[in-house]
């Protein structure tokens, strides 16, 4: 792997390792996430999936115990450096959850949000960032009428794609999703997963998924971790359809999971 | 046929439930209607006894040996004087000290110690603080007998309250909140100020105005301090001498005179008046901000 390859990266990662306290959950994870792409992260619960995407954004730096050894690279930038600004790199790799998690405000304020903790003042800029993310997040024609009802009445697919468009409001380069559709209706879920397809021409996504045909359908690349390691990386048809180790194939066609 | 199946076989427990239900839910309602019947007892007393008594004069005079032109005017501005700046001193102190535990220190085990001294500090006897009061703030920084005295006092003692209820109210705030607001690269602070604080408001009012309607009704460590039972003017400034309606009641009360009694309880209800008043107020702010979201 030469140099330019890395720099295209949007995260080459080195000998990742990290756990919590005694307990190791991350052993020596090397991968190269590449732009505009979309990339599944799967494997069988409890083996290290969201511990792997919350050290991309340094989620975990707000859980007491955890550790994290290795090398994390966000385009030439040391995720884990000494003079990293982690609000900053939070807004540039943004993360949506498992669970929808909108504010409890309004539909607009929820985007607004993320444009006003960032100084944005102009009403008028902010505004039309509203409008730009909300349409981008499919999620205009349902909701511009009611702009100012709080969040939490929308229905749980709607809220789910209220929290894409206020990560997308603050212009991420990476969009980091945490099983976004578990808690979805199979029309939601659809949505969703137009939308992320949609995305991946402005943004690297990585998606952490259980559902396996979600994977096969949205995904570029695929990761395959088992027990804490990285069992598997490459293009998508390649780990589903020409994988070599016996884990990988075991574990798509259903033997476990 | 299933069900009847399954009923036959449940163990004598489960069948007794039902049973518990009903005694746990009479044992309740009993205890609700206790409470609910020794308010409703006290106040109607004090009411019958005290009403002749309530009219405008008697907000309006000072006290005075002759029952009938005594007033509780010294008293009832005594009592406002004292809780709004006990109020002022010790919701802030409370509010941040507590968002410092719970937020920002780290779960070590001094933050622990502390956090058990806080809880044991709530359930000290007034009187205690009342000669804490007395040492501090009456001898050491000799404010004298004064409002700010008092109001100094009464906020050592709610502070214990302000801080347990404030930080109750900010580990109810759920976790996903947080995260959801850190991810979009929001600081600590930023955090703090617009999710959780605004999420937790409602509980924090709520314990606030507890542990205000508490130190309304407080006369022991007021009277450890020394504050005046009898005063016939108003305070100009914190340094001034006052009194308060619950010291007021206690000086008619102790008197001798049958009138006297009267003057009591048309104080009690006064007194009474304020704290339910106050809860009133706490719960339709609640209300209303809980509507909003
Ligand atoms: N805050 C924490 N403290 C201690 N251990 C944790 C913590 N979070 C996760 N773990 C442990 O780390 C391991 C990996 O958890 P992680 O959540 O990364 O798995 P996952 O692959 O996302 O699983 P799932 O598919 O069920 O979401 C698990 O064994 C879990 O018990
Ligand atoms: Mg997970």
């Amino acid at each position: 792997m030469n140099d330019t390859h890395t720099m295209n990266m949007v995260f080459s990662i080195r000998g990742l390792q990290a756990g919590y306290g005694q307990k190791s959950v991350l052993h020596d994870v090397s991968i190269d996430i590449p732009p505009r792409s979309i990339t599944a992260i799967i494997g069988p619960s409890g083996c290290g999936k969201s511990t792997f995407l919350r050290c991309l954004n340094r989620m975990n730096d707000l859980t007491p115990d955890f550790y994290v050894r290795g090398k994390v690279m966000h385009r030439d930038e040391d995720v884990y450096g000494q003079s990293v600004d982690v609000t900053h790199l939070r807004r540039r790799i943004g993360m949506v959850f498992q669970k929808p998690n909108p504010f409890p405000k309004s539909i607009f304020d929820n985007v607004a949000y993320g444009l006003r903790i960032h100084g944005m003042r102009d009403q008028k800029k902010i505004t039309e960032k509203v409008h730009d993310s909300l349409v981008k997040a499919a999620l205009w024609d349902e909701v511009k009428d009611h702009l100012a009802m709080p969040a939490l009445r929308l229905s749980g697919g709607q809220q789910q794609r209220l929290c894409i468009a206020r990560t997308i409001a603050v212009a991420p380069e990476v969009i980091l999703f945490d099983e976004p559709c578990s808690a979805l209706d199979p029309v939601s879920t659809r949505n969703i997963e137009n939308l992320i397809v949609h995305l991946k021409k402005d943004y690297a996504l990585i998606v952490v998924t259980h559902n396996l045909q979600q994977a096969h359908r949205i995904a570029d690349y695929v990761g395959f971790f088992h027990m804490g390691r990285l069992v598997e990386f490459g293009a998508m048809k390649q780990v589903f359809e020409e994988s070599t180790h016996q884990l990988t194939r075991d574990y798509v066609q259903g033997v476990f999971g | 046929m299933n069900d009847i199946y399954r009923h036959q076989n449940e163990p004598w427990w489960v069948r007794r439930a039902s049973g518990i239900d009903q005694v746990v839910r009479y044992a309740g309602v009993l205890s609700i209607l206790f409470g609910v019947v020794v308010l409703v007892v006290l106040f109607g007393q004090a009411l019958i006894e005290g009403f002749p008594r309530l009219q405008l004069e008697f907000f309006t005079s000072f006290p005075s040996r002759i029952a009938s032109q005594a007033g509780i005017l010294s008293a009832w501005v005594g009592t406002i004087w004292v809780i709004v700046l006990c109020a002022l001193m010790a919701v802030p102190l409370g509010v941040m000290t507590a968002l410092y535990l719970e937020e920002y220190s780290s779960r070590h085990l001094l933050s622990r110690i502390l956090e058990i001294n806080i809880a044991n500090l709530a359930g000290v006897p007034s009187i205690i603080y009342g000669l804490l009061g007395l040492g501090l703030f009456v001898r050491l920084l000799a404010l004298g007998r004064s409002v700010l005295a008092g109001a100094g006092t009464l906020a050592l003692l709610i502070l214990p309250i302000v801080i347990l209820a404030t930080r109750e109210a900010l580990r109810a705030v759920p976790h996903s909140l947080r995260e959801g607001s850190y991810a979009l690269g929001a600081s600590r602070w930023q955090t703090i100020w617009h999710q959780v604080l605004p999420a937790a408001f409602p509980s924090i009012l709520t314990g606030i105005i507890l542990a205000v309607s508490r130190a309304v009704g407080e006369t022991a460590p007021l009277i450890m301090i020394g504050a005046l039972t009898y005063i016939a003017f108003l305070p100009q400034s914190v340094r001034d001498p006052f009194t308060v309606l619950p010291i007021q009641v206690f000086n008619w009360v102790s008197r001798p005179q049958q009138a006297f009694t009267a003057n009591a309880a048309a104080g009690v209800v006064v007194l009474l008046g304020i704290t339910l008043t106050i809860n009133a107020v706490a719960i339709w702010l609640r209300h209303r901000y809980q509507q909003k979201i």
